[in-house]
């Protein structure tokens, strides 16, 4: 048993509810023990520091204190999450002034923090903490013949001064956890590039022309589902794909998978479970097309 | 037909200095480059700009060192004009945008080089060189100055004694341009490719030097050849002088200090020929490590290596897999600077009336028989800025009696068309590496004068291997294939006007030294050479005086 | 060991459209990209076509895709390449339109850095020490004095001004690619480098004005490429969070962009999280909101609408605290 205090997001608790109950089912079938963290706040969504410097250093140091005080490394579903913790980690390991800075403040909420806490998104969890050997033993439904398109989205992998799970210029992990669950990963230059969501409120030509080429790129690659550990990137893909269609003036229709749903459909949970009616576009041609596959 | 009032050929430090001191004046100038004006090789100097700030300091002390370090080649009367002016040229750069770093008083930060006195030279931790390019291309924009990037010059020409322009072939699409101006300025920079193993950008093929002697303008003091003493065994890129500012160690084989050999006051800070020479000694000897020495900052501590020295650390990581933090780095000498150029005056003038030159094209000539570090830079913003001012002057009382010979155009256009057409079996890229290393073995740190007229037949065999060169590209769109093509012909004509010069000067002064006669000649050579083209083509030499003013020459120790 | 290179060969007098051409290269240690395609060039196809200058990494020429990513060809190890990729693909920059092969048409990259001003505005006070002077006998100068610390954002060896305008970031620019008006990475690079220089008197803060007007440093989508493919090391992005910082401390948050940070800010500082909601609406204000109308729509149909008042998170009052340590009350 493995044991992660637990940092959703906001997202995943938001619109993105189906994110956070298909982790909570895939955790519990992989034996992950999570520890919610009701204290825990937003991570400032990747812009807080164009507000304050500062607050991103408080607001999430306080984050790492809580669980370090817990004893505990964090577990995130959000790339945003993940670098947003991640680079003020290591800000406050390698930078002594920023790590006093913070620790004045958390001394006045009772907390101080040491720098011990890790931070691991759930996809970098699964792999190093349960294995995907692991993962292929606990499958009740394989995903042979399935054509999945991972999309890394940027926050996971770059930049890798703070993000470290993966070869920054020709990540795998994404693709090894596809073949374990017997589905064929879709090779597709997009699949590490930029999905558009930090722009979607200011400029949503430019960032539904991100999503949109990407998931047009895939589709003509055949994919049958594109899979993204992001719930941002779900948003602008899923959410908005339909006015992506319309601005890239392209026939658009890809289900969009989270992460954890995807290995959800693999260890056997039905279309109400992971919360599939919540999605823009429909999954249930592609949960037709898995339901031939039980192992 | 393009028509200007000045144009001014290369776009690197000296010619964005001049092109800025005549847009602030309203002046209609094109900059012509046959790069991008921040790709020009400026940019790669890294270590400093000497002016003299402190107030234990002085322009005078700053003008004996380069006096001295010129083994007295040098012109002391423009000597003195550089160094007189050095500090007003910084602070002028510095209100410009340029950013120095900052001593403790809240002036500029200097380090000690090879040859001051004082600690004389204005850094931007070791990329001075692209702070001080990047500063000056931001000026040109400033002062919305009409460049034309990626042309390559093929001709200067000249009317009724004086010049009338130049002829370009645009890279981008193949056609030829002629450009009429009643001043052009040759800011070409120099010709490092002659040598294998230098320190310099492939676009250094001394082309400004060799469209100056084809046009009848005499080129000064060409046997001249820096060897700078640190450049990174494998690749030859350069490791500033500023790492010994700053306290780096020369070790031999045995882990000696050498330099107390050779320089035992100076030690590692001793001038560029002094250094170079004593490394290749060592390695001649079998001190060396693997043909190199070794350069070791380690005890400079990492926390200085980062900030005074960050590029060089990359660089020694990314170019020879060693981390200067840990391990010594391998350097050797290599082929650095050409002090010598088209012979101009200190208001950069040529023989050809309206027709200039600064910055390393230029022979002033400030650096004589060898340059100190942090002098090149220095020479390009002075010379650049008073060239700018001069054209200004010239332009006041410059009349339109001048033609522009349009035939140029077709002649230059027809010769790049016949070389296309060529089928010669010869590979100008491979003749060009067969040079490279005749010269580096031949006419380089050390000189002898049967070596070197090996070297000279060699050139002369490439000669007639160079009427067989065959074009692979026939095409008119960034045809980089027929420019290398040309590039190489200009430095086959530098390289044998280099030899010609160096097997006539029977001594040693600076940067020139001749095993077969080491000692410094002042009764007979204490002069300028001068090269120009007789009508067949054939390089001849004449000779010029040097000025000297205030300091006699004596015997040079460091 | 021999191994392949693989290049994007197109010449517009004879190619309808681009294709690739393997050449075979023997190896050495030590051997760059660079010099891969220059052996290539002298010995087996001289037209093969690329930029190339220094050869150290200094100025800039030689940016291109290898093996998909933008790199400088000049400080490329051929092993490592090889050892990751087993081969050596080499394609012209993207965002730029291609002239011939490895070599594209730059103009508009450089029109951006023209369009931010990259030079001081102004005159400081003292300009007494502009004026150009030749030292006579027993002269000294005297400079104008400039704290250290005037320039720490621009005296570190990953600061802006080391930046050698090579295109890698622009090349590699989700914002770029979404967008081809937006400035992209170098340009604001630059202009918070002069954001920063303490002798640019810019008095009624144009530079942030402009920057943040369409098309400037509020469209950075913060995909991070810039920061990630600089070979100097340098953080464009970075740079921009801090013009987005220095805008709203300076209270010029007219852009949707400032108004959505601002709105986050807000959010988090009410109840702990982001109120997507809330966000959306103070983003793009009214018209915003109509726009996503129809995606609000859908969402809402699927029961993705989050509820409308969120609920605080636990111990609300230290994030209050952090908001009052910093005196940010005044800026929600």
């Amino acid at each position: 048993m493995i044991t992660y205090a637990y940092y959703p997001g906001c997202v995943a608790q938001e619109s993105g509810k189906e994110l956070d109950n298909a982790t909570k089912f895939i955790a519990g079938k992989l034996g992950i023990n999570l520890i919610p963290m009701p204290e825990a706040s937003c991570c400032g969504g990747g812009v807080i520091d164009g507000f304050d410097k500062n607050l991103k250093l408080f607001i999430n140091g306080r984050t790492l204190a809580l669980a370090e005080k817990e004893g505990l490394d964090i577990m995130t579903i959000c790339n945003t999450c993940t670098l947003t913790l991640s680079e003020v980690n290591e800000e406050l390991i390698n930078n002594p002034e920023s790590l006093e800075k913070t620790n004045e403040y958390l001394a006045k909420i009772g907390l101080r923090y040491t720098g011990k806490v890790k931070v691991k998104h759930i996809l970098y969890a699964v792999r190093d903490d349960i294995g995907f050997d692991k993962l292929k033993e606990k499958a009740v439904k394989s995903l042979k013949g399935i054509k999945i398109a991972p999309f890394y989205g940027c926050h996971i992998l770059r930049p890798s001064s703070a993000v470290k799970f993966d070869d920054v210029e020709n990540p795998q992990g994404f693709e090894e956890l596809i073949k374990a669950l017997g589905g064929e990963p879709v090779s597709y230059a997009r699949r590490t590039k930029c999905c558009g969501f930090q722009t979607i409120l200011v400029n949503e030509s430019t960032s539904t022309s991100l999503a949109g080429n990407a998931i047009y790129e895939a589709q003509e690659k055949n994919a049958d589902v594109m899979v993204t550990p992001c719930p941002l990137c779900h948003l602008s893909l899923d959410t908005y794909q339909t006015v992506a269609a319309k601005n890239i003036n392209k026939k658009l229709s890809l289900p969009i998978l989270h992460l954890p749903q995807l290995i959800g459909i693999a260890l056997g949970a039905d279309y109400a479970e992971m919360g599939f009616s919540r999605h823009n576009v429909s999954l249930r041609g592609l949960m037709a097309k898995v339901r031939q596959n039980d192992i | 037909m393009l028509k200007h009032d000045v144009v001014i050929v290369g776009a690197g430090l000296a010619g964005l200095r001049a092109a800025v001191e005549l847009r602030k004046k309203g002046i209609d100038v094109v900059i012509v480059s046959k790069v991008y004006p921040t790709r020009s090789h400026s940019g790669a100097a890294q270590g400093g700009v000497n002016a003299a700030f402190d107030e234990n300091d002085s322009w005078e002390s700053h003008f004996f060192d380069t006096v001295k370090g010129s083994d007295y080649l040098g012109d002391q009367d423009a000597i003195e004009i550089l160094t007189s002016e050095a500090p007003g040229n910084i602070l002028e750069l510095q209100s410009m945008g340029v950013v120095f770093n900052r001593n403790d008083k809240g002036g500029i930060a200097q380090r000690p080089f090879g040859g001051q006195s004082f600690p004389r030279s204005c850094y931007y931790a070791d990329a001075v060189g692209h702070m001080m390019l990047h500063g000056l291309f931001d000026n040109v924009l400033k002062y919305k100055t009409k460049i034309l990037y990626e042309y390559f010059v093929t001709s200067l020409l000249t009317d009724n004694g004086k010049v009338s322009g130049v002829v370009a072939y645009d890279i981008k699409n193949g056609k030829f341009e002629g450009i009429a101006a009643k001043a052009v300025l040759f800011a070409t920079g120099g010709y490092g490719q002659v040598y294998s193993s230098n320190t310099n950008a492939l676009i250094n093929t001394g082309d400004g030097m060799a469209i100056s002697i084809n046009a009848g303008v005499p080129l000064m003091d060409m046997e001249f050849v820096q060897f700078h003493p640190t450049t990174l065994k494998s690749t030859g890129i350069l490791v500033t002088e500023g790492a010994r500012g700053e306290g780096a160690y020369l070790l031999n084989s045995l882990g000696v200090r050498f330099m107390s050999k050779y320089a035992p006051k100076a030690m590692e800070l001793a001038p560029r020929d002094v250094v170079a020479r004593a490394e290749q000694t060592e390695i001649n000897e079998g001190r060396g490590v693997d043909g190199a020495i070794l350069l070791d900052i380690r005890h400079l501590g990492k926390e200085r290596i980062m900030e005074r020295l960050p590029q060089i650390m990359q660089l020694s990581i990314d170019f020879e897999g060693v981390n200067p933090i840990h391990e010594p780095i391998p350097i050797r000498p290599g082929a650095h600077y050409s002090m010598g150029g088209i012979k101009t005056d200190y208001n950069g003038r040529t023989a050809i009336e309206g027709y200039y030159s600064a910055g390393e094209s230029a022979c002033v000539s400030v650096h004589g028989a060898n340059r100190l570090g942090g002098n090149s830079l220095l020479d390009t913003v002075v010379f650049g800025r008073r060239a700018g001012i001069d054209i200004a002057e010239y332009l006041k009382s410059a009349a339109e009696d001048r033609k522009f010979d349009e035939s140029a155009i077709k002649r230059d256009e027809e010769k790049f068309e016949q070389l296309k057409k060529s089928a010669g079996k010869e590979r100008h890229g491979l003749l060009k590496s067969e040079l490279q290393e005749e010269m580096r073995a031949n006419v380089g740190v050390f000189r002898e004068e049967n070596a070197m007229k090996k070297a000279l037949d060699k050139i002369g065999e490439l000669k007639e291997r160079a009427k067989n060169i065959g074009i692979d590209d026939k095409s008119k769109t960034f045809n980089t294939d027929i420019v290398e093509a040309f590039e190489f012909s200009n430095i086959l004509l530098i390289a044998e006007v280099i030899t010609r010069g160096a097997i006539l000067r029977k001594e040693s002064r600076g940067a020139h030294y001749r095993t077969d006669f080491p000692e410094r000649d002042d009764s007979n050579w204490l002069k300028h050479t001068l090269a120009t083209l007789d009508g067949k083509g054939n390089i001849k030499f004449d000779f010029s005086e040097v000025a000297i003013t205030k300091f006699k020459p004596q015997p040079r120790t460091y | 060991m021999e191994f392949k290179v693989r290049a994007y060969r197109f010449n517009p007098e004879t190619d309808e459209k681009p294709y690739y051409k393997e050449y075979t290269v023997e190896d050495y240690p030590g051997m760059t990209v660079l010099n891969a395609l220059i052996k290539i060039k002298s010995e087996l196809d001289g037209t093969l076509s690329f930029r190339r200058s220094c050869r150290s990494a200094i100025c800039g020429s030689c940016a291109m895709k290898i093996n998909g990513i933008t790199k400088l060809a000049c400080k490329t190890q051929v092993s490592l390449e090889i050892d990751k990729f087993g081969i050596i693909n080499v394609e012209p920059l993207a965002n730029m339109p291609v002239i011939r092969d490895l070599i594209v048409d730059q103009e508009v990259f450089f029109d951006k850095i023209k369009a931010i001003k990259p030079y001081l505005l102004g005159q400081r006070e003292d300009a007494a020490h502009n004026i150009f002077k030749t030292l006579k006998e027993g002269e000294k100068i005297s400079q104008p004095v400039y704290d250290k610390s005037e320039f720490k954002n621009l005296t570190g060896n990953e600061d802006t001004p080391n930046c050698i305008l090579c295109e890698c970031c622009y090349s590699e620019c989700g914002g770029v690619v979404g967008n081809k008006d937006y400035l992209g990475p170098a340009a604001l690079a630059k202009l918070y480098r002069y954001v920063e220089d303490p002798r640019d008197i810019d008095k009624n803060g144009s530079r942030l004005v402009n920057g943040s007007m369409p098309n400037g440093f509020w469209d950075c989508v913060h995909c991070q490429s810039c920061e990630q493919f600089c070979p100097k090391g340098i953080s464009p992005v970075k740079s921009i969070v801090k013009l987005h910082e220095k805008s709203i401390k300076n209270s010029i948050t007219f852009s949707s962009g400032s108004k959505h940070v601002v709105s986050i800010a807000r959010s988090i500082g009410e109840t702990g999280r982001l109120d997507e909601i809330k966000v959306a609406f103070e983003s793009g204000g009214v018209t915003g909101l109509l726009n996503d109308l129809p995606v609000a729509f859908g969402a809402g149909l699927k029961g993705k609408i989050p509820p409308l008042r969120l609920k605080l998170i636990k111990d609300m009052e230290d994030i209050r605290l952090a908001y009052k340590e910093l005196d940010l009350e005044d800026k929600l």
